[in-house]
């Protein structure tokens, strides 16, 4: 299982916190995220996504691979001033 | 006295507590771009704004306001940051991203890469918020902003200083040479949860 934390407008736009789930890469989490929220998997590409504190533009991007017990983020930012 | 001068672009929420703590710190020039006048909405969360500044350019009340409160030398330009006044930058030691929309800051950051400046960036959602240093050649912000949409959340008062102190701290950092303990780090803030956390960009 991994922890997929979400921040910002993506908490305020799906209602949660946190959510655990079976992944083996970034691309499968974005996929369960849609299936589970009912949204198209592009809505979720607008958002930035870090594994363990790293962003995934340093890792393998979406092909990142997850482990029992990662954490994953999923960040967007406030463009607000 | 921080003998340099920065750049503030956007005089609201971020804007005008930025002014503030950078003056409170001793920076000894600052230059303030913003072409918008306070409104009454702007009362929630933007610190110069008052029933007696309604109607007036936030930039030039900051300008009067700032002198004040500091030995400061504050130059007030009441336009808008565009293609037409970019070359402002060229002048300035640093650069404070306070605007209030993406496709602003995306301009921003292509300047501050022209002219090889270091941007602090700083932005709000609702009680969420994030800041970070922008260094020339990263093209930091046109990579977070990649494919995100324009959110358009209520932000209340203190998640706008909350990041306009963590903004200040990091230009601090960068005025006083310490570039390397704010690199590569984008800190977020969550008032839902109360935490602020660093992640590697």
């Amino acid at each position: 299982m991994v922890t997929v934390k979400l921040f910002g407008a993506a908490r305020i736009n799906f209602k949660d916190k946190q959510v655990e789930l079976e992944a083996s890469t970034v691309k499968e989490v974005l996929e369960k995220l849609a299936a589970k929220y009912g949204a198209p998997v592009k809505d979720f590409k607008q958002f930035v996504y870090f594994v363990n504190d790293v962003n995934i533009d340093k890792l393998k991007m979406y092909k990142t691979p997850l482990s029992d017990g990662d954490v994953v983020m999923v960040i967007s930012l406030g463009s607000g001033g | 006295m921080i003998d340099k001068t920065v750049l503030v672009i956007g005089c609201g929420g971020l804007g005008g507590f930025v002014g503030e703590e950078l003056t409170r710190i001793g920076v000894k020039n600052l230059v303030l771009v913003d072409g918008d006048v306070f409104v009454e909405s702007n009362m929630n969360r933007q610190l110069e704004s008052a029933f007696d500044t309604l109607g007036q350019f936030k930039a030039e009340v900051m300008r009067s306001r700032l002198m004040q409160k500091g030995r400061v030398n504050v130059t007030a330009k009441t336009v808008f940051f565009t293609e037409e006044n970019e070359n402002i930058v060229a002048s300035v030691d640093l650069v404070m991203d306070c605007v209030d929309n993406v496709k602003t800051r995306l301009f921003i950051e292509k300047v501050c890469e022209k002219h090889k400046k270091i941007l602090v960036h700083g932005g709000v959602e609702g009680s969420y918020g994030q800041a970070c240093v922008c260094f020339p050649g990263e093209k930091t912000l046109t990579k977070l902003y990649a494919g995100a949409e324009e959110q358009k959340h209520a932000t209340n008062v203190y998640t706008v200083a909350t990041v306009a102190s963590m903004q200040v701290a990091l230009a601090d950092k960068v005025l006083s040479g310490k570039t390397e303990e704010v690199k590569n780090g984008l800190f977020l803030l969550d008032y839902d949860s109360f935490e602020i956390k660093k992640v590697t960009l």
